[in-house]
């Protein structure tokens, strides 16, 4: 065998070896397109009428023009939205000005549609009428059903109409995208340290003289996840710095036209649940990389399975940042509420976006800071066993018994 | 009657299938530099490991200083002080800064603290390169840095694992001393080597272990006698190599 090709063989066969290597060539870029699938799946799926992601959509309706006779294009501009809001697999709801502008204000409707008294009116003597919508930004399904009305009456009868949309809920952006910076940084701040700090001490063998020590194993945890927590803390200040800038940029360029641009002045309480969001975060990603540390016989190794355990929860969360969560399908609900990270977003867009449903955000703390103490608990556990510092295999394992041999074995064959 | 410092009752363990040690009783009394010889994979790592109470025995009881390892390791590890086969330093810190870091870990602080940090400094021959970081320090320098570590808290029971492997001659000189020096300060020490050379010089007596199992303890003499071969390297290969047969 030629040089090269015998330098290629071993080569290629210390990478086949290598459990990074399936994860960095194998696993890691498969979940970063399944993350990016669902991701898109959520944002294209749920505008779509039909479709395995298309959730079932319900909008209100409100008839003001008279009945009379002097309300005709009132009842045809009625029978449009009718018709399509049912090729849209929308179910509308008729109701009266005032239930209609309740839900609006209670944020129980995606979509609202006031046809006013004075519509036909307007049409036959001016040439134009106006129809209200209220849509909530924060479904893509929603905006989807309005576009497709405001196209569908914006010429009824040779007569111009003028659909004046306004939002449910504002939302604010700026924030919002501080707020998931803040918790991504959160998730990948404390990688760096925890990887170093344990799988690192444990490559170059420091771990076992640390461990000789009269400390217990429990205050060398706290110890370095008190550490994680400061270059979290770091790091997260470095990001709300850069964000900063990011913000300023943002009104500059536009010129203070997009909302909530304009300034960065958070609330005593939104920074409190943003802040709460973010340590919980940095617990739990703590947390869990000790975890992940302990497994881990090297720096490298924790990293990359850091990576691969974090991705795609990161483009779930990604994915179901700014658009309401009803929209989606039951079980990828179940799947993001099952992921813990997806709390701290969920936590901010509950009270950023969604009028500060406090059960909600304190349910979605509660089940971070259980599985932070959950994965602490498994780390202290992790943290005991002889493999942290006897890289052999310390536990003996069972022999396989195949399920024939079980069989006869039962059966005394 | 001497006092055990170290007591190893019938101690096995097991990796798996694999016997790491097998059934190793063996004493090691206050004062003296009891080395532990045997090929590689002999069991004389694990054995240490046991002893800090860092692995727990298959069957049989270790005792240190008294204490049931590894039930009651947090007290008995306050007057141990080990130095790993492989092991290596904090490089993004001083080597004063690595001292005080285990120092203060071992409950020493204030003026005794750099008193106690200077001193071993000094014994080691590392006094003028202290605050330089300690990922400039040459392979001789990092495992001289590694041994005062051990001995910052001045620990009565000093475990040193190897600790001449990849030294030169100077170096090597130098812990022999060190050891010595412990030994004479009323320290116990427990080398475990494959330098016999190391083991002849130093230790009091010496036990050899293969596959996990004693097969020989005594001080040297006493083995030279029992044995009769003249020196521990033909000692050591005839018992470890009738052994293999």
């Amino acid at each position: 065998m030629r040089p090269w090709a015998i330098i290629a063989r071993k080569e290629i066969k210390e990478q086949l070896r290598s459990r990074r290597t399936f994860l960095t060539l194998v696993i890691v870029p498969f979940l970063v397109w399944v993350g990016v699938g669902l991701m898109h799946a959520f944002l294209f799926g749920s505008m779509t009428p039909e479709g395995p992601l298309a959730a079932p959509m319900d909008m209100h309706l409100t008839l003001l023009d008279p009945e009379d006779g002097n309300g005709t294009f009132g009842f045809l501009a009625r029978d449009i939205i009718m018709s399509i809001a049912a090729n849209l697999s929308v179910n509308v709801h008729e109701v009266s000005y005032e239930e209609g502008m309740k839900l609006v204000e209670e944020g129980e409707t995606v979509l609202y549609v006031l046809i006013p008294e004075d519509f036909t009116e307007n049409l036959t003597s001016y040439g134009f009428g106006t129809i209200k919508m209220w849509i909530d930004p924060t479904s893509p399904r929603a905006s989807t059903v309005a576009s497709a009305i405001e196209a569908g009456l914006s010429i009824l009868e040779q007569r111009r109409i003028i659909a004046d949309m306004r939002a449910i809920r504002a939302v604010p952006f700026t924030f919002l995208m501080l707020s998931f910076m803040l918790i991504f940084s959160a998730m990948w701040g404390p990688m760096p340290v925890i990887t170093t700090s344990f799988a690192g001490e444990r490559e170059k063998k420091t771990l076992e003289v640390l461990l000789t020590t009269p400390v217990k194993r429990t205050s060398i945890l706290l110890g370095k996840l008190l550490a994680a927590g400061f270059a979290a803390a770091i790091y997260m200040g470095s990001s709300i710095a850069g964000m900063g800038v990011y913000n300023w940029l943002m009104a500059w360029a536009t010129a203070g036209a997009l909302a909530g641009a304009e300034g960065m002045v958070l609330t005593p309480e939104q920074a409190a649940v943003i802040i709460a969001s973010a340590l919980l975060t940095v617990l739990l990603s703590a947390s869990l990389g000790i975890v992940i540390s302990c497994f881990a016989r090297t720096t490298r190794d924790a990293e990359s399975y850091y990576s691969a355990l974090f991705t795609l929860p990161m483009m779930l969360i990604a994915g179901t940042a700014m658009m309401r969560f009803e929209d989606l399908p039951l079980a990828l609900q179940a799947i993001i509420l099952a992921i813990p990270f997806s709390h701290g977003v969920l936590m901010i867009n509950n009270f950023l976006i969604y009028g500060k449903p406090w059960p909600a955000i304190a349910a979605s703390a509660l089940y971070m800071l259980a599985w932070a103490i959950g994965a602490l608990l498994v780390g202290a556990k992790l943290f005991e066993r002889e493999e942290i510092v006897e890289t052999r295999k310390v536990r003996h394992r069972k022999k396989r018994i195949g399920l024939l041999a079980r069989l006869r074995k039962r059966s005394g064959l | 009657m001497d006092e055990a410092v170290v007591r190893l009752e019938e101690v096995t363990k097991r990796f798996g299938p694999v016997v790491a040690v097998d059934r190793l009783s063996l004493e090691i009394v206050r004062g003296e530099v009891f080395g532990l010889l045997g090929p590689n994979g002999a069991g004389k790592t694990t054995t240490v490991r046991m002893i800090c109470g860092l692995l727990k025995p298959t069957s049989g009881k270790v005792f240190v200083f008294g204490y049931e390892m590894p039930k009651d390791a947090l007290r008995a590890r306050r007057h141990i002080g080990l130095l790993p086969q492989e092991s290596d330093i904090y490089e993004m810190l001083t080597g004063r800064e690595n001292l005080e870091y285990f120092g203060r870990l071992y409950g020493l602080e204030g003026e005794e603290l750099k008193k106690r940090v200077d001193e071993v400094l000094k014994l080691v021959g590392l006094s003028e390169r202290a605050d330089d970081r300690a990922g400039e320090y040459s392979g001789g320098m990092k495992r001289r840095l590694m041994v005062a570590r051990a001995i910052v808290h001045d620990p009565e029971l000093v475990i040193l694992d190897e600790p001449t492997m990849g030294l030169d001659v100077f170096a090597v000189r130098r812990i022999r001393r060190l050891i010595r020096r412990l030994a004479e300060g009323g320290r116990t020490v427990l080398l475990t080597t494959n330098d016999l050379e190391d083991a002849e010089r130093t230790c009091d007596r010496v036990a050899i272990i293969d596959r996990g199992r004693l097969i020989a303890l005594g001080t040297i003499r006493e083995l030279e006698e029992k044995f009769e071969e003249r020196g521990l390297e033909e000692l050591f290969i005839r018992l470890v190599e009738g052994e293999g047969e």
